[in-house]
């Protein structure tokens, strides 16, 4: 038998209903891959093999009496660790919940779990959402299967490190400024950004509220689809929950793209981003002429007000977010200590890393008396400002195309600024600021043989839109489009 | 001259401060790194946000374009007719000579 673990989800999808391999043969050959390969790649943190070979071995019994109805029943999945799993332990890549095990699922591992999904392991993170590189986390850092001597992205760079080198079909990760859609982008897959309160976020633990979103890291456009329609719904124990009956994202994913328009900011070129970057997005831009598209002229909001805005909001909802964490509400209690001040703030030193320390101090500088107006509510003013104007671009075409990130995925151990690392995040925190979807397709290989992305932005809740668009640059760019 | 208002205003870091609010204990040389860090951002910050001059108007949620589309209704704190001060007031504990009576939960036999 072929090596399952090289197929896509849609494959494994077709490949189980007609019984040419099994839940448990696929099972075991995804354990054996982990076992095999993530000493070198090290995206997971916690993997519960045995347990995954001995649910896939009940779905087949469910299987063969045909009481599983659903098409994903026995397909494993990796999840990042900022994501509740009941009975499993949630990190956050953080030594502060380094034993906190949840006690719960979340709504949308619950999903899941109804469907007959498998969790296949627990993924590694920069800590608490807070990076974009992996090597933020408090107990390892992840390396990019195209060259382990470079960076597969973050935050979410376990879930993108899994997929990319076959250790899991698809993957969960969380996109607070992009921790989806980068990953994505310098591990050669597709990630999605959904429109925030599509998918439930009960059970993420959060960054910053107002940003975070659940999202999904895939092989290809249509397992991209095919799960988060899975994932999609209201859910009254998430209060800023979208109330609609979720879309079938696959339904017209083949429809093609004639006709439609895609908005494009010609200043992109004058940016200071890589070269081949550039070169990716102009060819993006060409194949979409070539297929019936209209490409117009757009502004899109300036990068530094994007910037600025999403790290002083970022930082003080994480600022007042992670306050719970002291040693007696929730987290790793220090040994030592002489009261009670000292035990939250011994706690709190020990338990966080140094870029969590930074943004948490930054947050509370900007929500601190006589700098809240100047800098906290300034942000939120912009916010609605930057919103708004890409809501009126978006009057005007389906999508807006855009890089994902100004260069391909850096080298391990560079030492950046915080600022460095925000300015890379000038393609993707406009999704997160506006609430509107974003997905990153793989544009090609470039630079060393590493993966370049490029990135769509759609309309609120036009996730179908944004596929079938997506699906048709796939098509022509990679060797992976179309396939049915 | 504008060094030395930019050098006056970065004073405005008392990082020390900032990481009592915080909670944390930091060392001299996070101090530095911090105070470093701070600067370059805020600096950013005042830049553009100085520049923002455009007011526009404004939607708090995507949500809220969606028409018939609105975030769940809290129906936690929805009004109820129990809910008026007289039955609220009965739920609460009695008190005894200015001590709040705890009811009895453990009893010897």
């Amino acid at each position: 038998m072929s090596d399952l673990t090289l197929k896509t989800l849609q494959q494994l999808v077709r490949g189980l209903e007609s019984r040419e391999f099994s839940c448990y043969e696929l099972a075991t050959a995804y354990a054996d891959k982990i076992l095999k390969t993530d000493v070198y790649i090290n995206a997971y943190l916690e993997t519960n093999l045995e347990n995954t070979v001995k649910q896939a071995k009940a779905v087949d019994l469910q299987r063969a009496k045909n009481e599983h109805p659903s098409p994903l029943a026995g397909i494993p999945f990796a999840v990042k660790d900022n994501i509740s799993v009941k009975d499993t332990k949630t990190t956050c890549g953080s030594k502060i919940l380094e034993n906190y095990i949840a006690p719960y699922d979340a709504t949308v591992i619950s999903k899941l779990k109804s469907q007959g999904m498998i969790v296949i392991g627990k993924t590694n993170m920069d800590e608490f959402g807070m990076g974009a590189s992996g090597e933020n986390s408090a107990f390892k850092t992840t390396k990019n299967p195209y060259n382990l001597h470079r960076t597969p992205g973050g935050s979410s760079s376990g879930s993108a490190a899994a997929v990319a080198s076959n250790q899991a079909p698809i993957a969960l990760g969380s996109d607070t400024g992009g921790s989806v859609r980068q990953p994505a982008s310098f591990c050669g897959l597709v990630g999605i950004k959904p429109t925030y309160g599509s998918v439930s976020r009960y059970g993420l633990v959060s960054f910053a509220p107002s940003l975070d979103q659940i999202g999904v890291i895939s092989k290809t456009v249509y397992d991209n689809a095919l799960l988060l329609s899975a994932c999609m719904g209201q859910d009254k124990m998430d209060a800023r929950s979208i109330k609609s009956s979720p879309p079938n994202c696959t339904t017209d994913i083949h429809g093609g793209i004639k006709g439609m328009t895609v908005g494009l900011d010609s200043r992109i070129f004058e940016m200071d981003i890589s070269v081949e970057v550039k070169t990716a997005v102009m060819k993006t831009a060409d194949k979409l002429k070539d297929m019936g598209c209209k490409i117009i002229d757009c502004r899109l909001p300036d990068s530094h007000r994007l910037i600025a805005c999403y790290y002083l909001l970022s930082c003080a909802e994480a600022s007042s977010n992670l306050a719970r964490y002291d040693g007696i509400r929730y987290g790793r209690r220090s040994d030592t200590f002489q009261g009670i001040d000292d035990l939250y703030v011994n706690s709190r030193t020990e338990g966080f890393g140094r870029e969590v320390k930074n943004r948490i101090m930054l947050g509370s500088f900007a929500l601190s008396a006589g700098y809240y107006q100047k800098y906290y509510l300034s942000a939120l003013e912009l916010k609605k400002i930057i919103t708004t104007e890409y809501m009126d671009i978006l009057k005007q075409c389906d999508a807006i195309l855009t890089p994902t990130y100004p260069t391909v995925a850096f080298k391990l151990g560079i030492e950046r600024t915080s600022l460095d690392s925000f300015k890379g995040d000038m393609f993707t925190v406009g999704a997160n600021l506006s609430g509107l979807p974003a997905i990153n397709i793989p544009s090609g290989y470039y630079s060393e043989g590493m993966p370049i992305g490029i990135s769509l932005m759609g309309k609120a809740n036009a996730e179908p839109t944004l596929y079938r668009i997506a699906n048709g640059i796939e098509a022509v760019l990679t060797d992976k489009g179309g396939r049915t | 001259m504008n060094n030395q208002i930019k050098s006056a205003e970065h004073n405005r870091f008392d990082v020390d401060r900032l990481a009592k609010l915080s909670r944390f204990r930091i060392n001299d040389s996070d101090t530095a790194m911090i105070k470093k860090e701070l600067e370059i951002l805020t600096e950013f910050a005042d830049t553009v946000l100085t520049e923002m001059t455009v007011c526009a108007e404004t939607y708090s949620t995507v949500a809220e374009f969606i028409e018939g589309h609105t975030a769940r209704e809290d129906n936690e704190t929805e009004h109820r007719q129990e809910h008026n001060e007289e039955n609220l007031l009965s739920l609460s504990p009695t008190t005894e000579n200015g001590y709040i009576s705890v009811p009895k939960v453990i009893s010897i036999n």
